[in-house]
Formats: structure tokens, sequence, C-alpha cells
């Protein structure tokens, strides 16, 4: 590793593990860092100077200097005249060779990122009932997926939007104890109040596909995944409530309890499906005709058709 | 001669219960179990106050199913719980 200026050291990585990977590494990365959190050490680049200055403000306490191959890589685009001639480009928050989050503006893109930190606290703390899972907001109809559906669905390729769909960012959410409902995550990360303010103010574009969780929210429907089986088949709130729980990522820490308060969570949605592996597009397809199914293309239920039959096999 | 066994679920199980089905924790093996509405419903049998035949036949008679069918289903659900460990032991007490 080569020594930077102001303390900060360039980038030699040459680890390539896959053809997206060297594609990846192929970008000017200037800045590298490592951190520990929780016992967890890892790598973070980006081709920004200021972006690099930024985490060691924000991340100062996590810091360590043990080599690590990157996980997460912040592409800060360069700054070009917007108008008819310029071109508004992505800033994009990589976690492996997924685009996880893009974003046209720096502090939204810090924020998510900062949200994306926090899942490293999450198995030990007792706040919240963490999942395995992400928000999809379609036609108004807030679904809840699990993980394994989210990344297969949307690996960064913006699936989910192309499909009028917008999704948190991060493959977990908070499951309030006492509401059981889906709510922002509490912020446990050490970081200065100066700085989270700061980042507070930007909005979120909606041509950035993602959605942001800022008050509490009752899920209509819930979509996990299967390796096999008919691509679309809905399920009894019995096996969505299996598939969510075994995505407890807290729940040696809260015990049975979390098993509890998902069931409630699950008790309060109105439909449930699961999506079997299929061709990206078919998948797409099936969760569009999961909604449109349960709560009509409006996103207005559709009746006793929403009624789920418990025989769920 | 022994006598014939009263199946008994173990009283640590933590039982979650959602439109008639069950999920259930086993925490010394940390496993969910998935209980389909039958299985629920016998699950919940499993007293420990009654034979496989005598609940048999309370099920039959409220179902309105044949003795023979449903006892053959009882036992089929408790080989499955007794293998899945969801079973108390002989002489394990009822109450943790």
């Amino acid at each position: 590793m080569l020594e930077g200026f102001d303390g900060l050291e360039f980038v030699d990585w040459e680890d390539s593990e896959s053809p997206c990977m060297d594609k990846l590494n192929r970008l000017d990365w200037i800045v590298h860092r490592s951190f520990e959190l929780n016992g967890e050490t890892f790598g973070v680049r980006t081709n920004s100077r200021e972006m690099g200055i930024w985490l060691d403000r924000a991340l100062g306490e996590y810091r360590t200097d043990e080599r690590t191959t990157p996980y997460y890589s912040i592409y800060v685009a360069p700054q070009t005249p917007t108008g008819a001639a310029g071109i508004k480009r992505f800033h994009v928050m990589y976690r492996g060779t997924i685009a996880a989050v893009r974003s046209f503006g720096v502090d939204a893109l810090r924020r998510t990122f900062l949200d994306e930190l926090e899942t490293f606290l999450a198995p030990t703390r007792k706040d919240a009932v963490f999942l395995h899972a992400t928000l999809v907001r379609i036609e108004g109809v807030d679904v809840l997926m699990s993980r394994a559906l989210a990344t297969v669905l949307d690996d960064g390729r913006r699936r989910l939007l192309s499909a009028g769909a917008l999704a948190t960012p991060a493959r977990w959410v908070a499951v309030d104890h006492a509401t059981a409902m889906i709510v922002p995550v509490p912020r446990r990360l050490a970081v200065s109040p100066e700085i989270l303010a700061s980042l507070d103010g930007e909005a979120d574009d909606p041509l950035e596909g993602r959605l942001r969780v800022t008050e509490p929210v009752q899920p209509q429907m819930v979509m996990t995944f299967v390796a096999d089986g008919p691509v679309l088949t809905p399920v009894s709130r019995g096996v969505a409530l299996l598939h969510l729980a075994t995505g407890t990522i807290n729940f040696p820490q809260v015990g049975p309890e979390s098993l509890r308060t998902v069931k409630r969570l699950v008790a309060g949605t109105e439909a449930c499906s699961q999506l079997a592996m299929a061709s990206p597009a078919e998948m797409v397809r099936a969760f569009r005709q999961g909604v449109d199914e349960a709560f009509g293309p409006s996103g207005v239920p559709a009746g006793p058709r929403l009624l789920v039959s418990a025989d769920a096999r | 001669m022994t006598a014939p066994v009263k199946p008994r679920t173990r009283p640590d199980l933590t039982v979650v219960e959602i439109d008639g089905e069950a999920v259930v924790y086993d925490e010394v093996e940390d496993r969910l179990h998935y209980l389909n509405p039958t299985a629920t419903l016998v699950f919940e049998l499993f007293d420990g106050s009654a034979t496989i035949a005598e609940l048999s036949r309370e099920i039959a008679e409220a179902s309105g199913l044949p003795d023979s069918q449903v006892e053959r289903d009882v036992r089929t659900l408790n080989q499955r719980f007794r293998k899945s460990g969801l079973l108390a032991t002989a002489g394990e007490p009822a109450h943790a």
C-alpha cells in the first residue's frame, strides 16, 4: 500500500475473485480503510478523497490497521455540468460486486452506508427484532420480502425498480417489540450527532429507486423464496412466519419472544406468497402478479381472493 | 406387558400459532418447525393424558372421519414428532 496525501492511503489491491470484481477493481480507487464492528473486520474503498476524509471522521472509532479485502466500494461520480450537454451520474455504493445503492446525492449515499453498517451491530442488540428482509413498495402495497428473494430479484440490476417498485437498500429490517411494525432502525453506531444531522436534510430522489423507512410500517404482504416449485404460490401466514423467523438476526439475544413479535407482524398482513427460482424476468413478473392477484392492479384489496388458504402445501 | 404410550410434547418448546398452524421453536436444538393445521391439532392434544388410540377416537368422532384413517395419521404424526425431538421422553417432568 502506498502512502497518500493527508495520511490517506492509496489502494493497490489486485484481488480478482470474479469477472465482476475484476471490472470493479479497474475503477480508480484511491482510498482504502479497514474497520472493525462487533468483531467483524471489513474493508471500504473509495475513489474520492473527500469521501475518505468523511469515513475517517464518521467511523474513526472503528478504524483498524488490519489489512482487509474491500467489501464496500463507494464510487463518487465526477462532477459534470448538468443540462442539455451534461449527464447527471449516480454515486454508487457496492456491496461486494453488487451495486447496493445508487444516489444522485453524496449525503444520501453516506446515510444509507451508515444504515448498512448498523447491520454489524444487530446480532447483539435487543432493542428490536432484526430480520433478514427488505421492504418493497409497489402500487401503494408494502411487501416484506425475505432477504433471499430480494437478493435474487434485485441483485443490483434494478429489476424491482423496472417493475415499478421501490425497495429499502439494506437487506434487513427492524421490527418493534411493542407494535410489531417495521420501524426505522434505531442508530447505535458511535457517530457524532453533527455528522448524522448533516445527512438527514437530503431527500431521496424517487428515480434512485430507494425506499426509506421513516415511520412505522405494517406490511400488507409477505413474499418469501423457495428453491423449487411453481414460480408463484400463495402460502399461509404460518409458512411465511417460518421463513421470516429463520432469518431473525438477533434470535439468540431476544430468544423465543422474537418469534412472537414476528408472528404479530405476519398476523397483520393480508396475503403471503412464495416465489421459486426462475429466470429473473419470470420472477419479476410473478412478483407483480402476486401483488396484483392479492390487491388488484391499483393496490386496492381484491375482495375474497385476499383470503389465504390455510392449506399451505 | 407395557402400558400404551400417552404422548406428551416437550414443555420447554415455544409454540406460536397463527391461523390454525404452528411454528415451534426448539431452543435445545435451535431449530424451528412448521406444523400444518392437522399436525397442530394433534400436537395440542399430545398432553400426556390419553393414548394414541383414545385421541384418534376423539378426533374421529369430532371430524366424522373413519377411526382407522385417523389413527393411522395420528401414529404417523407421533413418529414424526418423536423423530424431530418434539416429544417428552418417559419419566420427564410434565412442566419445566
